[in-house]
């Protein structure tokens, strides 16, 4: 038996008695490291997700000067979906903290199946939809997208 | 910190806090936790209970402000699940006084109201369950790659 678990505890404290055995401060240890990990681990992995690839999303003229054939990464808002299952989408640009504006630039943004989806799932690339995509520029206003992170719901779009 | 952040943060948390609520009375129940006994009474071992179940009601608030004062996605599911975490914020805060009444009970009575608390955890646990389901984007996220 833990010598640690003869002692008695006091009154007053309200977590004595769980401080005063090795199995309480060991539970009470991993609930605090548990707690901590619940907060931890959204917060990182969102910070990771809106940023996949670490680079920040390009704005109209970065876009205008990224050749055919080169990676990028785009916020779009999916406008129309077109027959062949590619999307006719408007580009955004960053105008502050989780806000973006509407650019008049049109892409079409096509997706494959393997096409990585995060914050979200293949249905929520409809219509409407506000995403970051990463991928290559395969025309001058087309983008197949290796992966995307959905944004909608959690920035605001003006415009 | 953004107050997308803050409410995922805050939501993550009470996540853990309800589940190690609802352990700490059957941990303090027996002897596993204090092999030489406890020293104190039944009630004085629940402390982190009580502790717990004001916090998880305070930070149902402030998951709740700062989840409202970002972008919303208004419509079917998503919104089906606010109204679920609205009725469960109410439930937390009734839970709550059931919790605080409960601990100047004894008898019959206190068994009769250790039933209501318990059957109102279980519809809190489902309601949570159902609000990160619906609502939660990391657990949305994680569910989109496992389906593929």
């Amino acid at each position: 038996m833990d010598a640690s678990n003869s002692s008695r505890p006091r009154p007053g404290s309200p977590l004595r008695p769980w401080l005063s055995t090795t199995r309480g401060r060991l539970l009470l240890g991993a609930g605090v490291l548990l707690l901590i990990a619940a907060i931890a681990a959204p917060v990182i992995g969102f910070t990771r997700m809106m940023s996949p690839s670490g680079a920040p999303p390009a704005s109209r003229s970065q876009l205008s000067g990224t050749r055919v054939g080169g990676s990028l990464t785009v916020v779009v808002r999916l406008d129309e979906r077109r027959p062949d299952g590619s999307f006719t989408a408007t580009l955004l640009e960053p105008d502050g903290d989780r806000s973006y504006r509407a650019t008049g630039n049109r892409l079409r943004v096509a997706f494959a199946p393997d096409t990585r989806v995060q914050m979200g799932a293949a249905q929520d690339l409809r219509a409407g939809a506000v995403l970051q995509a990463d991928g290559v520029l395969t025309a001058r206003d087309a983008v197949s997208a290796r992966g995307v992170t959905v944004l909608t719901g959690v920035v605001r779009v003006a415009g | 910190m953004s107050s997308f952040l803050v409410s995922e943060a805050t939501g993550g948390a009470m996540v853990v806090l309800i589940l190690i609520a609802i352990a700490v009375p059957y941990a303090v129940r027996g002897r596993w936790l204090a092999p030489a006994g406890w020293g104190v009474g039944y009630l004085p071992r629940l402390a982190p209970h009580y502790l717990i179940g004001f916090t998880v009601a305070g930070l149902s608030l402030v998951h709740a402000g700062f989840a409202m004062s970002g972008p919303l996605v208004l419509g079917g599911a998503s919104l089906t699940g606010i109204w679920i975490a609205t009725g469960a914020m109410f439930l937390a805060f009734g839970q709550v006084m059931v919790g605080n009444r409960l601990r100047s009970l004894r008898g019959r009575e206190r068994l009769r109201l250790r039933r209501v608390h318990f059957a109102v955890m279980g519809a809190l646990v489902a309601a949570a369950a159902l609000h990160v389901a619906l609502n939660g984007p990391v657990l949305q996220s994680i569910l989109g790659r496992v389906a593929g």
